[in-house]
């Protein structure tokens, strides 16, 4: 007959084996209902826009329309539940050195012409932002999105990726919709499993940035972009998207509008970067005549705030030289940041002028409405 | 009163003859025991107890409680006798086994009715017990009986994985209880000879420098301590490879033998064939051949004693690289410019007549010799010298280098190695033996030089280039691209290396070592064995690491295929700038490529100053003397220098340890022990002569065409990125930050351990060991991206302390000289040094648990054989691996890339790789007496759990060096378990009196086993972050950084290496 361990046989083993060994560790997803801890709006060629949890709203103050600080970047208009973008408007220019300052600051001020704030051209003013019509400096614009924008849910755990993937391999809209009111949107969504929310992956500064990998996400695209002065409203499909289990819809604690989000577009408009006149010599002195004129193989930039299609837009930009044709080419590496160079160079000693005509169009057929022109000049051979 | 005459001339006599007794610690055991009287079981003081052993005699008293103790009894086998005062009877117990560091037990009885018989001899008629009662270390111990009639390699190196809880690990050294195989001490006659750059032992792993190995034929006794040692041991964090010489007797004894494994016993071994490259290939034996000698004796006899012996061992091997084409798919019967797959989906592949043969040879000569001097009775003086040149010809395999893709002329390294050891030690005995001095001094020397056999590859730049394809590299036989199509029949995957041999390391290092030791014996409440004592190393390497290139354009070239390039050299700063200047971009990197800051080579002298002091007690109270109570501390303080003599770190390890072993019989045949100890690393000198003194490269990268160079595969290395116009620079700084306050790498650890002697030789044993780990020393990048080396997950607080104390210094030097340039880039250095301290601080705590439960059965030699039986169930857990990395190949002692970046830290925690949990062993021979010699069979056989596999991605798009693990660590399985038996038959027969010839065959792997021992578990090249908590079916919904995909290395999960086939060696020896 067996003798039966003792009970302190039966503990010591226990605490030998188990207590303290080398247990495998438990790497399995945690149970119960995935958690939606991030919602964003990716602008392409912009920072990622994280929207706060616990819906802030706006506070608009008389001639401030997003009354905030420097910490808040978004924030939820409470008349139409529509975010935008709090973008601080630029601190009064001081005035550019005499030229009996030291040092050769001076050409700052006068080469700053044409378009030269186009950085806020994606801000309430429409078209060609002439900086008359932003708000007064020390305030806040509550700016739309560009129509490049797209929406990123990101979980802090594992989904089941079963329904959100197509069953032929190809694109899908499983998991979200994206609607503009009546309008309707081409759209795609795509899950993504990697990433984690807790670690600096690749989002830190040490390698890449990459965006998703700050944990398993859901990215709502449209295709190939957002109808321009919409309102866009993306929103997860709570039965598709599941836990690891199948079953168990997801939550958003009650911080992100149950995974909705509506925010608006931008108007269609362009802005003309003209080339920039090389600096002056080192030993130019204080007091000399800034340069005025470009180099004959110098590029311009023209910035629309929705995608285009630089082959298209050929037919609607005009490049001339005292009213004579200029051959040229239109490049982009993003379809928002097209380039115009010389086919060959630049005509010497002439002022060019680049006009984007009002029918040009962004890739959702949005017309621009009002034609865009720039000037610059050139030097000689 | 004739018969106290006896005794006491008895005694007198063997104090005239004691030879050697008086060993140093590290190469000698112990015996003690008790003498009663048979009938009233009280104690008998005044007996004369005599051991006869291979070096003469020796001789004690018992004490009044019939106690004797020998210590520092040379190993082998010995005879004790027993001569009772007033009587003249001898009680003899022979056979007894003396082991390193062992404490065996041999009580006499003797029977009081015989104390008036006439003179007469009882020979104890059991056999002596071997159970160390002394200490609870676990391990093993390999005797000159064991290598010779078991079927094991060459060295010692070889035989210590035979030992429980061992086996040899991706290091090509030996893992010992969970540690990896750079973590291990190794000692030859008490110096230690353990390797300093990366803390191994040269084992014929490629590339790469090692201490002193040695053939097997020239050991008496080889150790292996696995845990449970005592303070006077240190510096690892495996075991402690304790091994001892020969030596010279007082009779000339030596053998002459030799071996020759042909190609002709060797199977055929399996082609390893990376799908996805068209390359393949395969390791084939030429021959292995040695002849040696060993032979010693008296010079005069019980005074003086040499012993010498010299091996030179001759291997060939040659490696056949094949090619494998790729065959074209077909659409409608007409070629489509696909590969065509199988229905597993990998392409298929058709062997091509296109081959190139690597020869290989190495040639070792291996030396050795001591000299034992008896000046006078208890004072020894012990000579040795002795080491390994070595001259080899191979295929490189340094980061990973896939030999078989690789041009044949690039890949081969012309390695020169020489190690030399010296040793003196000098052992005395005072006061009636109650007080033990042990001195000793050593060197340990190693020479590594590394270059291409080629002198013409030793001139031109190594090029690394992407996308290439054996066709327009090599034309190929039938490597054709199809015109038609585009079809490419034979890619190179992921890279080809051409041009030069590439990196040139050449070093010379040494170290000094010096040792004080005192020993006393007294009592006080019980008997007390009090030791105490001091050791020193002082490492030094003087290093040299060029790039291969024309003079003044030496360099590392990368051509990816994409139109660009990039090349990394060495420079060096003037002292007069910072690295800050230039990664603050105060300073274009780009000038770094070229004078006055390139160097040709990069020149680092580092040292390291270790010195420990240890304590320790070993303690048998008077009413428990079958207790053993061990205590000690060790405190080890380590400092390493970098090339311009400055400190980089110091590190102040306190290592207590604590045992207890009982004799629950006080017969000397079971114990049961527990022991707890905490054990520190000794840091190799790599990670000071890298990161300290030899990483100053910088990558200048730009376009083909600002080099005027159209085609990558025109660029011949002969310094042709001297003309170009690099778009940008990025470089690495040597210098890194060391964290103050350092705490030493340690894990402790825990060993309970229960054995009996079971039968008359066999014993029985149970161990069960768990270690985990403290804290460890590592390198990793901060938010800066400037790189420090830390205690990650374990930063102190007086460490943050010190560095803002240097960050307020920097600070103040820089606002009180506003325009100095290298002041305010040493302000934000050292800003940048804490962000990056912090940051390690702040990562995931390292962890290696390991648990193991050992059961094994010893028989020792007796009924004509011997077996040696152990099965060890074990588990290794964690997040860290160790001074060796697997997935990546990186012999890196506290430099792996573990901690490089925050983004490798996810998922790393599951199944090491060291993780084998079932590990079962097998040893023994049969002697069988046929006429007049003896035929004999030898056995070793393994089993043994397969390793770890994991889904690894990359951190940089191709980069197989920092590695993303996709799911956690072992969620792809593991590798086949691996099973070998090896066994050996030989014949013996006497030729004269004194000498016989014995030949043998060994036969390895006998059943041609060729499981896969490591696999392909890169899954993808691109660059992915994890996916937490994951598993393969998340796999399909991963994308890497810029949103696409993850494309699955159709290598994925294929062999990269198996167990090398069947192999036999013939073998003569004659004894004399």
């Amino acid at each position: 007959m067996k003798r039966p361990l003792r009970r302190f046989e039966v503990i010591y083993l226990a605490a030998v084996l188990g207590g303290g060994g080398a247990c495998t560790p438990n790497n399995s997803v945690k149970p119960g209902a995935p958690v939606l801890i991030q919602v964003s709006i990716v602008q392409a060629g912009s920072p990622v826009t994280n929207i706060p949890p616990g819906e802030p709203a706006c506070t608009a103050m008389a001639g401030d329309p997003c009354h905030t600080d420097a910490a808040t970047t978004m924030c939820q208009q409470a008349a139409t539940s529509v975010w935008c973008q709090c973008v601080a408007n630029p601190a009064p220019m001081a005035p550019g050195p005499s030229c009996t300052d030291a040092g050769a600051a001076g050409a700052t001020g006068t080469t700053d012409a044409g378009g030269a704030d186009a950085g806020a051209a994606g801000g309430m003013g429409g078209a060609a932002d002439n900086g008359d019509a932003s708000p007064p400096d020390g305030t806040w614009s509550c700016n739309p999105f560009s129509t490049s924008s797209s929406v990123m849910f990101v979980f802090d755990r594992l989904l089941d990726g079963e329904p959100l993937v197509a069953a032929d391999g190809g694109t899908t809209t499983a998991g979200a919709t994206m609607t503009a009111g009546a309008t309707p949107i081409v759209y795609t969504t795509d899950y993504a499993s990697n990433g984690s929310p807790g670690e600096l992956i690749f989002g830190s500064p040490y390698i890449l940035n990459d965006v998703r990998s700050v944990g398993p996400n859901i990215f709502v695209m449209p295709a190939p972009a957002l109808p321009a002065a919409s309102v866009v409203t993306t929103a997860l499909v709570p039965s598709m998207v599941l836990a690891k289990d199948g079953k168990t819809e997801f939550t958003d604690n009650g911080q992100f509008g149950g995974g909705m989000v509506t925010f608006a577009t931008a108007p269609f408009s362009a802005s003309i970067t003209p080339p920039s006149p090389p600096p002056l010599p080192a030993d130019a002195g204080a007091c000399a005549a800034p340069n005025t004129t470009v180099a004959l193989d110098a590029t311009a930039t023209i910035t629309f705030t929705s995608l285009v299609d630089p082959t298209a837009l050929m037919s609607a930009v005009t490049v001339t030289a005292g009213g004579t044709a200029v051959p040229f080419t239109l490049t982009s590496m993003d379809n928002l940041n097209v380039t115009v160079a010389p086919m060959d160079m630049w005509p010497a000693n002439s002022t060019i002028t680049i006009t984007v005509a009002a029918a040009a169009t962004d890739m959702n057929g949005e017309m621009l409405g009002t034609p865009v022109t720039q000037d610059f000049m050139t030097g000689a051979n | 009163m004739k018969r106290l005459v006896l005794a006491t001339t008895a005694l007198g006599l063997a104090l005239l003859l004691m030879g050697g007794v008086a060993l140093a610690q590290e190469t000698t055991g112990k015996v003690t025991g008790r003498v009663t009287d048979a009938d009233s079981g009280a104690p008998m003081g005044g007996v004369t107890v005599i051991v006869q052993g291979p070096q003469g005699e020796d001789a004690t008293l018992t004490n009044d409680k019939g106690e004797y103790n020998f210590t520092t009894l040379p190993i082998g086998t010995y005879t004790i006798r027993f001569y009772a005062a007033n009587t003249a009877v001898q009680v003899e117990q022979q056979g007894v086994a003396v082991s390193v560091q062992r404490t065996v037990r041999v009580n006499a009885k003797i029977a009081g009715t015989a104390q008036a018989a006439a003179q007469q001899t009882y020979v104890i008629t059991g056999k002596a017990p071997t159970v160390d009662i002394g200490s609870a270390r676990v391990g093993a111990i390999f005797d000159d009986a064991f290598t010779t009639n078991v079927p094991v390699g060459h060295t010692f190196g070889d035989v210590i994985e035979r030992a429980p809880t061992a086996f040899i690990d991706g290091s090509g050294n030996v893992s010992i209880a969970g540690a990896t195989g750079l973590e291990n001490q190794y000692q030859i006659n008490g110096m230690n000879v353990t390797g300093l750059r990366y803390g191994n032992v040269e084992m014929g792993l490629a590339s790469h420098a090692g201490g002193t190995n040695l053939p097997v034929e020239f050991m008496n006794q080889i150790e292996v301590s696995s845990g449970g040692y005592q303070a006077e041991y240190g510096g690892a964090m495996g075991g402690v490879i304790n091994t001892v010489l020969k030596s010279g007797t007082n009779e000339w004894h030596g053998t002459a033998f030799g071996y020759w494994s042909p190609y002709w016993l060797s199977g055929n071994p399996n082609v390893v064939l990376p799908i996805g490259s068209s390359l393949g290939g395969v390791r084939k034996p030429d021959y292995d051949d040695s002849i040696g000698v060993e032979v010693g004796g008296p010079l005069i006899k019980d005074k003086l004693f040499l012993w010498v012996g010299f091996a030179p061992r001759f291997t060939d091997t040659h490696v056949l690289r094949e090619t494998y084409a790729l065959q074209e798919g077909t659409t409608n019967g007409m070629p489509n410019g696909m590969p065509q797959l199988d229905a597993s989906g990998n392409p298929i592949v058709q062997r091509q007549d296109w081959t190139a043969r690597i020869q290989e040879s190495h040639r070792t000569y291996y030396y050795a010799a001591s000299l034992d001097w008896v000046p006078l009775p208890d004072n020894r003086l012990t000579l040795a010298i002795l080491g390994s040149p070595s001259f080899n010809t191979e295929l490189k395999n340094q980061f990973q280098v896939d030999p078989y893709s690789a041009d044949p002329r690039t890949a081969v390294e012309e390695l020169t190695k020489s190690n030399m050891d010296v040793t003196a030690h000098w052992v005395s005995k005072l006061y009636d033996r109650k007080w033990q001095i042990d001195a000793m001094a050593g060197m340990h020397y190693e020479y590594f030089y590394d270059r291409s056999p080629y002198a013409d590859l030793n001139n031109l730049n190594q090029l690394s280039i992407g996308g290439a394809n054996l066709w327009d590299l090599e034309h190929a036989t039938g490597c054709q691209p199809d015109a038609a199509t585009g079809f490419v029949p034979c890619p190179v995957a992921p890279y080809y290396f051409a041009g030069g041999v590439g990196e040139i390391d050449k070093s010379d290092a040494f170290r000094w070592s010096a040792e004080l030791k005192s020993t006393n014996t007294f009592q006080g409440g019980g008997r007390h064995e009090l030791k105490y004592g001091w050791h020193l190393d002082l490492g030094t390497m003087n290093f040299s690491r060029a790039e291969t290139g024309p003079p003044g354009a030496h360099a590392f070239i990368f051509l990816p295929g994409d139109g660009s390039y990039s090349s990394q050299t060495f420079f060096e700063l003037p002292p007069s700038q910072s690295p800050v200047q230039y990664t603050s971009n105060a300073l274009p990197q780009t000038d770094l490529v070229n004078s006055p800051y390139y160097v040709d080579a990069l020149q680092a002298y580092v040292k390291s100053v270790s010195n420990a002091f240890f304590l320790q007690d070993s303690f048998s109270p008077d009413k428990l003397r079958n207790l053993t109570v061990n205590a000690g501390v060790r405190l080890e303080l380590q400092k390493m220098y970098g090339s311009d003599g400055s400190g980089i770190f110091s590190t102040t390890n306190w290592a207590p340890r604590l045992s207890a072993v009982y004799d629950p019989f006080d017969d000397g045949r079971s114990k049961i022990s527990v022991s707890y100890g905490r054990y520190y690393e000794s840091v190799p000198l790599d990670v000071a002569a890298r990161y300290f003194a030899g990483e100053n490269y910088v990558t200048a990268a730009g376009s083909l065409s600002s080099c005027g160079v159209t085609n990558a595969y025109n660029w011949t290395g002969a310094g042709e990125f001297k003309q170009c116009t690099p778009a940008g620079a990025g470089a690495t700084f040597n210098g890194e930050y060391a964290q103050p306050n350092l705490t030493g790498q340690y894990h402790n650890e825990i060993v309970a351990t229960a054995e009996r002697q079971i039968a008359e030789d066999m014993t029985i044993r149970l161990d069960y060991q768990h270690r985990w780990l403290g804290a460890i020393i590592e390198d990793g990048a901060g938010p800066q991206g400037n790189n420090v080396l830390a205690n990650p997950g374990n930063v102190s607080q007086s460490a943050i302390d010190a560095i803002n104390h240097q960050v307020a210094q920097a600070q103040a030097i820089a606002t009180a000289n506003p325009t100095d340039p290298v002041a305010q880039a040493n302000y934000q250095n050292a800003q940048a040094n804490l962000s990056a301290v912090q940051a390690l601080g702040q990562a995931p705590k390292p962890e290696r648990t390991y648990d193991a439960l050992t059961l094994s059965l010893n028989k020792r030699f007796s009924k004509q054989w011997f077996a040696r039986a152990s099965y060890t169930y074990s588990r290794l857990i964690g997040n860290y691996e160790g001074l060796y990395q697997n997935e990546t190949n990186y012999i890196a002692p506290n430099g792996t890339n573990a901690y490089d970046f925050p983004e490798l830290y996810v998922n790393q925690n599951g199944p090491l790789p060291n993780d084998r949990p079932s590990l079962f062993k097998v040893d023994g021979y049969f002697k069988q007496p046929v006429a007049h010699g003896h035929f004999l069979f030898g056995l070793s056989f393994t089993a043994q759990s397969g390793q770890p596999r994991n889904y690894i991605g990359n951190l940089v798009p191709g980069s197989p060096y920092q590695l993303v693990f996709l799911l956690p660590r072992g969620e792809a399985g593991r590798t086949p378990a691996i099973t070998e038996l090896d066994a050996k038959f030989g014949y013996s027969q006497p030729i004269g009196p004194k000498m016989k010839l014995e030949a043998y065959i060994d036969l390895f792997n006998i059943l041609n086993q060729q499981t896969a021992i490591a696999t392909d578990d890169n899954y993808t090249y691109q660059a992915a972050p994890p996916i937490v908590n994951g598993t393969a079916q998340d796999l399909k919904y991963a994308k890497d950084f810029s949103g696409q995909s993850l494309t699955q290395n159709p290598n994925f999960g294929h062999p990269l290496a198996y167990q090398t086939p069947f192999n036999a060696r013939l073998g003569l020896r004659l004894t004399f």
